[in-house]
This record gives structure tokens, C-alpha cells and sequence, in this order.
């Protein structure tokens, strides 16, 4: 069936403004439900989703976080319509590190071993890093994201490079420590 | 700028450039040492996070052009068929339920002939009522009584023969017409609507066994003229 010429005109705005965003929606998917079947499902219906109310975007400038935005309602709204099978972090950080080796000069290991940290992050701390190291998103725009405050966002930081410095054997976990001294 | 302080700035964006956090930085070789740590672990998250995206993806308006296709329309067609199946159904239920009340209705008040009985009928009495539905008999069943009267408006003979299971009322119904048979019991008289070649024949007696006899005499003698 031919498209029509609004059609068309549509079609060309959505390549323009969310094509583009499609490889960070899909690592944010990934780093978020742990599982690439599930993300490419998910980066599916979420880009379903943004085709059928395009014309809610106004600002083409914010067409990524509006991307992030229902990507995690779809990630949710599939959690809530199915419970997929778990999955082992080791098989599943092998898995990934795996498809990174062909395209990237790294030490395969060190790759898995990172992954594999992350991974075992809490949800709440693995979610704001990966929109500031992968997305270059300020405190101000990951608060708004996720609806938390920023100095929520700022100690769920903090905390989650502490974790993963201390799980790759780099130093001590100091928000432990920080932990610790405002309990006392 | 206390340790804990820069920790906690440095720790929440290791990419901080305030003068205070540099300065910090550069005094204290402890937390310089931490936030080389927080740099490099950064790095190979972001190292780590950074994978292609997948190559099996479609165009969200192919989707939903394959979505809005053939199965939405399987799913409208099958709905508006079941509930014509359903409307259909009920409908033709409530008229064949209809004519069975009047039909038995007008047994009921033929109850009178519809007895055990020895009397036969003459042939060419039986031959001329059953003529008038444009039918004929192929062979003559024990006939007690031979009545024409009128259902609906339309002429309907009807013979009551006399079976070993007890009398049983059959009646010519050239205006209807059914696939399959139908029975039901009202006001204790076991009816059933028969098809008999291109019309029917209602049988109605006080009995099931009756009513079995009386549609085999119907499919076995009455046959309809051209």
C-alpha cells in the first residue's frame, strides 16, 4: 500500500527525530530488564508506541528522553502482562560480552567482568548510571526520568560506583562506610 | 572541602569542575587516588554498556499496518458472525417454538379423535385430504380420522393414525420447512417437526414412542406431487 504524502512527511520526522535514538534506547532497555530478547521487544513496542502519538512530541530536542520515558512504561507495562524466565547473570554477562568482542578491542574478560557488576547492581542504582555514563545525562534530567529528588539521584550514584568499585577489586566500597557513619 | 564531601560530589559525577572539587583533588593524594579509581570505573562501564543496537528491527508503520491487517479483521469478522449466529439462532428458535404451541394447541382440540380406535378412515377419503397439501401416499397407514383444517392461514390435512404405541396426529406443512428435526414437549403431547422431502410433517401424540412410529409412517408414505 502506497503511504500518502502526510504519511510521508510523517514517516520522515519519526526517521529524523527517533531513528537516531534507537542504539541508546535499546542499551537502556538492555542494562534495565538484563535480557536482549526482551529489550528488542521491548525497543519494538516502545518505537510503535512513539509512531502512534508522534504528534505529541513538540520539541524534537527532547525526543531521546521522551523515547527513555515510554521505553520504561513498556518495560513495565510487559513485566506486568508477563513474567519472563530468570536468567544467570554469568551466562547472560558471557552472552553479551560475547557480541561486544567482534565489534570492540577490549579484553573479553574484563568486559564480562564489568557486565557481570553492573548486572548485580540494585535497579534503583544501575538505572542512573547508565543514564549518565551512557546517555551523558545531567543529575537534573535523570531526577526528572525517574521522578526523584536529585540528591536521591546524586546518593544512588554515588553509591552505585562505590558498589562496582569495590566488586572489580579497585578499593573499598565508601558508601558502605558513609552508610555506616550516618547510622552511628 | 572535607574528604567525605569531595567523595560523595566526586562519587555522584566523577566529570565535576568546580574549583573546590579540583583543588581538593589536587591537595589530597588519597582522594586524588579515589577519583582516579571513580574515572576508571566509569570507563569500563562505559565500555561495557556500549553494544550495537540489533539489526532485527521493523519500521513501526510496517508493524502496524501487519497488526491492523488480516487478524483485526479475522477477529471483527468472527465477532459479528457469532452474534449473527446467536440473533439467528435465537430468532429461529422462538418461531419453530411458536409453531409448535399453536400446533399442539390445535392437537389439544382435536383430543377428541386423537383415541385408540378401529375405525379406518376410507382410502379415497385419506387420498383426497392429503391431495389438498399437494401430496400423495405411497402406501395407506391405519387412518382413523382425516381432517383438512388451516394453520397459520394455510391449508394443512391431517391424518390420525393409529400405531401399536398409540394414535399419533400427522400434519401436512406445506409452508414450512426444516433441515433437521426438532422436538418438544408442550402441555403433555411429545411433538416433532420432521422434514419430509421439500416440506414437513409435524407428528404429535401422547407418547415418544407413538411420535417415533408416526414419523416413520410420514417418511415412508407421504410423498409430495410435483
Amino acid at each position: 500500500m502506497k503511504a500518502s504524502a502526510r504519511e510521508r512527511l510523517k514517516q520522515q520526522r519519526f526517521e529524523a527525530l527517533c531513528e537516531p535514538c534507537r542504539g541508546d534506547v535499546f542499551r537502556f532497555v538492555l542494562w534495565l530488564c538484563r535480557s536482549h530478547p526482551v529489550a528488542e521487544e521491548v525497543v519494538q513496542e516502545t518505537f510503535l508506541r512513539a509512531w502512534r502519538s508522534l504528534d505529541s512530541l513538540k520539541d524534537g530536542e527532547s525526543a531521546k528522553s521522551w523515547l527513555l520515558t515510554i521505553a520504561r512504561r513498556e518495560h513495565a507495562r510487559l513485566y506486568e502482562r508477563k513474567r519472563h524466565p530468570t536468567v544467570d547473570i554469568d551466562d547472560l554477562a558471557a552472552a553479551e560480552s560475547g557480541a561486544l568482542a567482534e565489534t570492540h578491542e577490549r579484553d573479553p574478560d574484563e568486559v564480562q567482568d564489568v557486565r557481570k557488576a553492573i548486572f548485580e547492581l540494585e535497579p534503583e542504582h544501575r538505572e542512573p548510571l547508565v543514564l549518565q555514563v551512557m546517555m551523558g545525562y545531567s543529575t537534573e534530567e535523570i531526577a526528572r526520568q525517574l521522578g526523584i529528588n536529585e540528591g536521591a539521584v546524586s546518593t544512588r550514584l554515588f553509591r552505585a560506583r562505590n558498589r562496582l568499585r569495590a566488586r572489580l577489586g579497585l578499593g573499598p566500597d565508601e558508601s558502605v562506610r558513609e552508610d555506616d557513619d550516618g547510622a552511628r | 572541602m572535607e574528604h567525605a564531601e569531595f567523595r560523595r560530589l566526586f562519587g555522584a559525577n566523577p566529570k565535576r569542575v568546580e574549583p573546590e572539587v579540583l583543588a581538593h583533588r589536587a591537595a589530597c593524594a588519597e582522594c586524588a587516588r579515589y577519583a582516579a579509581d571513580l574515572e576508571r570505573v566509569d570507563l569500563m562501564v562505559a565500555g561495557a554498556l556500549d553494544l550495537p543496537a540489533p539489526a532485527n528491527y521493523r519500521k513501526p508503520w510496517e508493524l502496524e499496518q501487519e497488526r491492523r491487517s488480516p487478524a483485526r479483521w479475522y477477529a471483527l469478522a468472527a465477532s459479528v458472525l457469532v452474534a449473527l449466529t446467536l440473533a439467528g439462532g435465537t430468532w429461529l428458535h422462538l418461531r419453530r417454538d411458536a409453531l409448535f404451541t399453536e400446533l399442539v394447541k390445535h392437537a389439544h382440540g382435536e383430543r377428541s379423535v386423537m383415541v385408540v380406535s378401529d375405525k379406518r378412515t376410507s382410502e379415497e377419503k385419506v387420498r383426497t385430504t392429503v391431495a389438498k397439501a399437494g401430496a400423495r401416499l405411497t402406501r395407506l397407514p391405519a387412518v382413523s380420522t382425516a381432517r383438512t383444517c388451516k394453520v397459520r392461514g394455510v391449508v394443512a390435512p391431517h391424518l390420525f393414525v393409529q400405531t401399536p404405541d398409540g394414535p399419533v396426529q400427522l400434519l401436512l406443512l406445506t409452508e414450512h420447512r426444516f433441515y433437521l428435526e426438532h422436538s418438544a414437549v408442550k402441555m403433555g403431547y411429545h411433538a416433532e417437526l420432521v422434514p419430509v422431502g421439500a416440506h414437513s410433517v409435524a407428528v404429535i401424540g401422547a407418547s415418544e414412542a407413538a411420535v417415533e412410529q408416526g414419523i416413520r409412517i410420514a417418511r415412508s408414505s407421504i410423498e409430495w406431487l410435483p
